[in-house]
């Protein structure tokens, strides 16, 4: 009986429109544990982490959540990852509170749990905001701090330290690390060095 | 029981976002109380020729109107990644596109529905015709909303929409408009238009059962 990983990949290989990706990867992910993703500007990065979530179909190979052929994008149980993307979901014409209560209410999360992220990130000034008044690093601490509060078990980030200002930054390695001292796991596509505990590295040529 | 209350948060938002002003289903609104305003003006005054057509211009205007704001259902929130943070919530895809077709009648087809009494008077409808009118637009604004719901999808998967999404949807809602505007010329001819109500009836729990998963897989296809 295999142990069952949180995340389980085995000759994991990516082909779009007929172009190899990536090929043959082969790794694991276990509670309290990080994967750090480096790679050069077009390695597929980005792709492998979508793969991961299920929006993109592998072409060959295993991908085991919890010893299961289940995929985030494809269940509607509980939130399985905590995701941050390119892409920010954040809705201009509603304020940062608007934007955050949503996801508070769809992820059911306890208001303690809300309140302690708001403070971790300070951004109690700015919650009547209406978010398109935002600049880019701090659209990007609201993403950080949707993250943080996601009930889900593994946190997955595609480039977390862009537009971050250096407090920011600090910010964002001691959610990381509290996160892994919790019993979470992160997977994270990154060009920084991260000092987090547990790391596994992977670079994609 | 959980899964009722996350449809009912998500259509909650969607509609939020249209009272903000976010959506176009306020300017569609607008666009068809105009666009019948304007009917008369370019036809005449001939009541007796504005009574035969009032039926098939009111329901011509209501499909110009629903298209206008079905073509963004879905794109604004995909390009901005929120269908991804949604979907990635433990909120199935049928859900969300049950959930903002939903939203989308609410906020588009129920104020054709509700205003189409007074319209009839603006346009010269005979007044006793009234309820025919409300009841084809009542049965027929869900089932455009529905199948407007996996072109307006595919729309996200080849990133534009607009006149494409348009050419797409028009000849799909070809047999509501039919029947619905059919229903009300059998009435005011005397033949009665029940027969074309049964047949726009069945069209909406079809669409229901089915375009949920098509407009879901077609989503998922723009990921792809």
């Amino acid at each position: 009986m295999m142990n069952k990983h949180i995340i389980y990949a085995e000759d994991l290989t990516l082909e779009r429109s007929g172009r190899n990706i990536f090929s043959a990867l082969n790794f694991s992910l276990d509670s309290s544990e990080s994967i750090i993703i480096t790679g050069k500007n077009g390695s597929g990065k980005t792709s492998l982490l979508r793969c991961i979530a299920g929006f993109y179909p592998i072409t060959s190979g295993k991908l085991l959540w919890y010893g299961e052929q289940i995929l985030p994008a494809y269940y509607s149980e509980k939130p399985l990852i905590s995701w941050l993307g390119y892409f920010d979901a954040i809705k201009g014409s509603l304020t940062v509170k608007e934007n955050l209560n949503f996801f508070r209410e769809i992820w059911s999360v306890d208001k303690k749990i809300f309140m302690e992220s708001l403070e971790i990130f300070s951004f109690d000034k700015f919650l009547d905001y209406p978010a398109s008044w935002l600049s880019a690093g701090e659209k990007r601490r609201l993403s950080l701090l949707r993250l943080s509060f996601c009930p889900a078990k593994v946190w997955i980030m595609d480039e977390p330290s862009i537009y971050l200002d250096k407090e920011n930054r600090n910010i964002l390695i001691k959610i990381i690390k509290k996160h892994v001292n919790a019993g979470g796991a992160i997977i994270c596509a990154t060009h920084e060095k991260f000092d987090i505990p547990n790391v596994k590295e992977y670079s994609l040529s | 029981m959980i899964k009722m209350r996350l449809f009912f948060k998500l259509v909650n938002r969607d509609i939020y976002l249209v009272i903000k002003g976010a959506s176009d289903a306020g300017a569609a609104i607008l666009f068809y109380l105009l666009a019948i305003i304007m009917f008369p003006l370019s036809s005449g005054t001939d009541s007796s020729l504005l009574t035969t057509i009032a039926g098939g211009a009111i329901w011509m205007a209501a499909l110009f109107a629903s298209l206008l704001s079905l073509d963004r259902l879905f794109r604004s929130d995909f390009e901005d990644g929120y269908l991804e943070q949604i979907v990635l919530s433990g909120v199935s895809m049928e859900l969300i596109v049950l959930s903002k077709c939903f939203a989308h009648w609410l906020t588009n087809g129920l104020p054709i529905v509700l205003l189409s009494p007074i319209l009839s008077l603006i346009i010269g409808l005979d007044f006793q015709y009234w309820w025919i009118l409300a009841l084809t637009l009542l049965l027929g604004t869900p089932s455009l909303t529905l199948i407007g719901a996996t072109p307006a999808a595919l729309s996200c998967a080849i990133g534009k929409g607009g006149v494409l999404t348009a050419l797409v949807l028009l000849p799909l809602m070809l047999p509501v408009l039919i029947l619905g505007s059919g229903a009300i010329t059998a009435e005011i001819s005397g033949l009665g238009g029940i027969g074309h109500i049964y047949a726009l009836s069945a069209i909406l729990p079809i669409s229901l059962l089915i375009s949920p998963f098509l407009a879901s897989k077609s989503i998922r296809l723009g990921w792809e």
